[in-house]
């Protein structure tokens, strides 16, 4: 794909799953969560932005396993069982200016579309796949 | 929930610079799986030219026990997380975590941490970078916002 800006990623549908669910008396605990006026137990943070990790790794292979850089933010809950859309837009793209790094937008939506969490992410351009 | 003999995390016992409980952490394969499970990828899809590498998401992950073996609180939101790779981690390696209160501060009723972690391999060479920030005391939502005594901050998060 083309590394322009304004390029999109493909993007990915993920099945949430909470991993911690179990983690009684924290904000995964369906119980604790509820009890604290949530839905339900959150899906873990680490879990949701590593949705946009995987989506770095999937466009760029070993150059995001190098070189990535990645700030991410949690913006509402996300729970478990639903269908998260991770979306990605290149927002600069490599050049001899900036060492050859591109730079990616990314979301995670729930399936309301809401935007559950974000990331500024970056590399060297090594295309893969 | 058990009882801990650790210090509660607030700004009294924990000012910034104050250290971290250091770990070493070598990731095995099940852990990966798992990982990799919960973000919907194989683990087959981390080996390249004969060698598999730890999920960075794994890396971003390590503040867990370096928070909660140092101090105590029950019920934590993570924030964010900035990561920042030195270089790729074959799995089977063996990393040394370490890091240190940066600061804490309040937003809508709600009291953040945010604390610096250092991934190093066995020979002290750096191969990741985190800055870490969660909410480590959450206001029970519909509660109304309590005054703060330290300044707002930009951007929302479960503000």
């Amino acid at each position: 794909m083309t590394l322009a800006s304004g390029a999109r990623l493909p993007t990915l549908t993920i099945e949430t799953i909470n991993l911690a669910a179990q983690a009684k008396g924290s904000i995964h605990d369906d119980e604790k969560a509820r009890e604290m006026g949530y839905e339900g137990g959150f899906v873990g943070g680490i879990t949701v932005l590593g949705y946009m990790m995987r989506l770095m790794h999937e466009q760029f292979g070993v150059a995001w396993l190098e070189s990535g850089t990645f700030s991410g933010r949690l913006r509402q809950p996300l729970y478990a069982g639903v269908a998260a859309t991770v979306e990605g837009t290149v927002v600069e793209q490599p050049s001899t200016e900036n060492g050859g790094r591109v730079t990616v937008e990314l979301k995670v939506l729930d399936p309301k579309g809401t935007v559950a969490a974000f990331a500024s992410a970056g590399c060297r351009a090594h295309e893969h796949g | 929930m058990a009882e801990t003999l650790l210090p509660e995390l607030n700004e009294q016992n924990a000012p910034p610079g104050t250290p971290l409980k250091p770990y070493d952490v070598t990731y095995a394969q099940a852990e990966l799986e798992r990982f990799c499970g919960s973000t919907g990828e194989p683990l087959s899809s981390y080996a390249h030219a004969g060698a598999t590498y730890v999920p960075p998401g794994l890396l971003a992950r390590t503040y867990g026990p370096l928070i909660h073996e140092t101090f105590h609180y029950t019920t934590g939101v993570h924030v964010s997380s900035d990561l920042t790779l030195r270089r790729p981690v074959l799995v089977g390696e063996t990393l040394h975590v370490s890091g240190a209160i940066a600061e804490h501060f309040e937003r809508n009723g709600n009291t953040y941490v945010r604390f610096s972690i250092v991934i190093e391999d066995d020979a002290g060479r750096p191969v990741a970078n985190v800055e870490h920030v969660s909410i480590y005391a959450l206001r029970p939502r519909g509660r109304p916002n309590p005054p703060t005594p330290f300044p707002a901050r930009e951007g929302g998060v479960f503000g």
